[in-house]
């Protein structure tokens, strides 16, 4: 009797504070692809590579995938993320869709380049 | 991003969490504080109050904030309990503001203690003059502790030299219509007892009907009811509304 209080009184505020750390520390996780759709830097490299073979047709295509994925990972990642890290990302891709339908090589790859330098900071 | 949502989570995590600091930092009354318990309550709170509501930084920045602060306060918890030393030099002294009716101006000074604060805390304890007190001494917690002269001090039983009989803790017998067995229990008495004794003399048949019971040293039972008929003789509000 005396140690099933111990074990509620003790074990349960303990395993609650580790839920609560484990779920704020889950970003590096939650942010990896849980399927193919959702894999933003697989986007990110065919992106890259359509731009620099000047295919803009496929880079438009491959770039509604990308942000779809991102709706997906943000969803997921929005309870242990800052405002900022996800409104940094969502501002890339804000303005890497303009930069491939203005077909602006430069302004594209700058903006890949951020947005994976983004996606990468998440979670560190 | 849903704003509602996340502030929902870490609502949760915050209230959650504040519940479990602060039920292990201590059983200690708001009145009981010393300064710097005070402020760390403040700084504990105000803590899980951004970590609730500030979206700009990441939950476990916050929640980090807030475990670092319990673990300092826990761990000058256990050192002062440990060290007297320590203990003084964190909390403080008590320290004596009036000696046999005489006010200690330097003391008081140091502390940066004003006089009128003084006459009103006297006051708050039923002193109404300085010359009434043997001795006045400013706890920890900013509370003022008054020793009165004997000739100002209340007749006791003891001073008369009468007896009197022993009155210790009532046993809470039923709470909000239950019986709480294992009061009973204590008591040597059992379930057949209550309910007889309720029957018997207040002809209550339900132990659900009853509020509160409870058995002093005495022995004697004191009974609340739900629904009991009081008529109140003087109506203390002065206008219709709801009070």
């Amino acid at each position: 009797m005396k140690l099933m209080r111990n074990i509620t009184g003790y074990m349960v505020p303990v395993i609650i504070l580790i839920i609560f750390a484990v779920l704020m520390l889950s970003i590096s996780y939650l942010k990896q692809p849980l399927a193919k759709s959702d894999d933003m830097m697989q986007y990110v490299k065919l992106i890259k590579s359509d731009i620099k073979a000047k295919k803009w047709n496929q880079a438009d295509e491959n770039f509604k995938r990308l942000k779809e994925a991102w709706k997906k990972v943000r969803s997921r990642i929005q309870f242990a993320a800052s405002n900022g890290e996800i409104e940094d990302l969502s501002n890339n891709l804000a303005r890497l869709e303009g930069a491939i339908e203005a077909k602006d090589k430069l302004s594209s790859l700058i903006e890949l380049s951020e947005t994976k330098n983004h996606w990468k900071s998440l979670g560190k | 991003m849903n704003e509602t949502l996340v502030v929902i989570f870490r609502g949760i995590v915050a209230f959650t969490t504040l519940l479990i600091f602060t039920r292990i930092l201590g059983k200690q009354q708001i009145s009981q504080l010393t300064y710097f318990d005070y402020i760390l309550g403040i700084t504990i709170g105000s803590t899980a109050s951004s970590l609730t509501t500030d979206l700009s930084i990441r939950p476990w920045a916050h929640w980090v904030g807030l475990f670092i602060w319990f673990l300092a306060a826990i761990i000058l918890q256990v050192i002062t309990l440990k060290s007297r030393k320590v203990s003084k030099y964190f909390d403080g002294e008590p320290t004596i503001v009036i000696m046999n009716g005489k006010i200690m101006e330097d003391a008081m000074r140091n502390m940066r203690y004003r006089i009128t604060d003084l006459l009103e805390q006297l006051r708050i304890k039923g002193v109404f003059s300085p010359s009434q007190v043997e001795f006045a001494i400013l706890e920890t917690n900013g509370k003022l502790s008054v020793l009165k002269k004997s000739q100002y001090q209340n007749l006791t039983p003891k001073d008369m030299n009468l007896d009197t009989k022993y009155k210790g803790l009532p046993v809470e017998l039923i709470y909000d219509g239950i019986i709480l067995e294992q009061n009973l229990a204590q008591v040597g008495l059992d379930e057949e007892w209550l309910k007889s004794q309720l029957k018997n003399l207040l002809n209550i048949e339900d132990p659900s009907e009853v509020n509160l019971a409870l058995l002093d040293t005495q022995g004697k039972l004191y009974v609340d009811k739900y629904d009991e008929e009081v008529e109140i003789p003087v109506n203390v509000s002065d206008y219709p509304g709801a009070n």
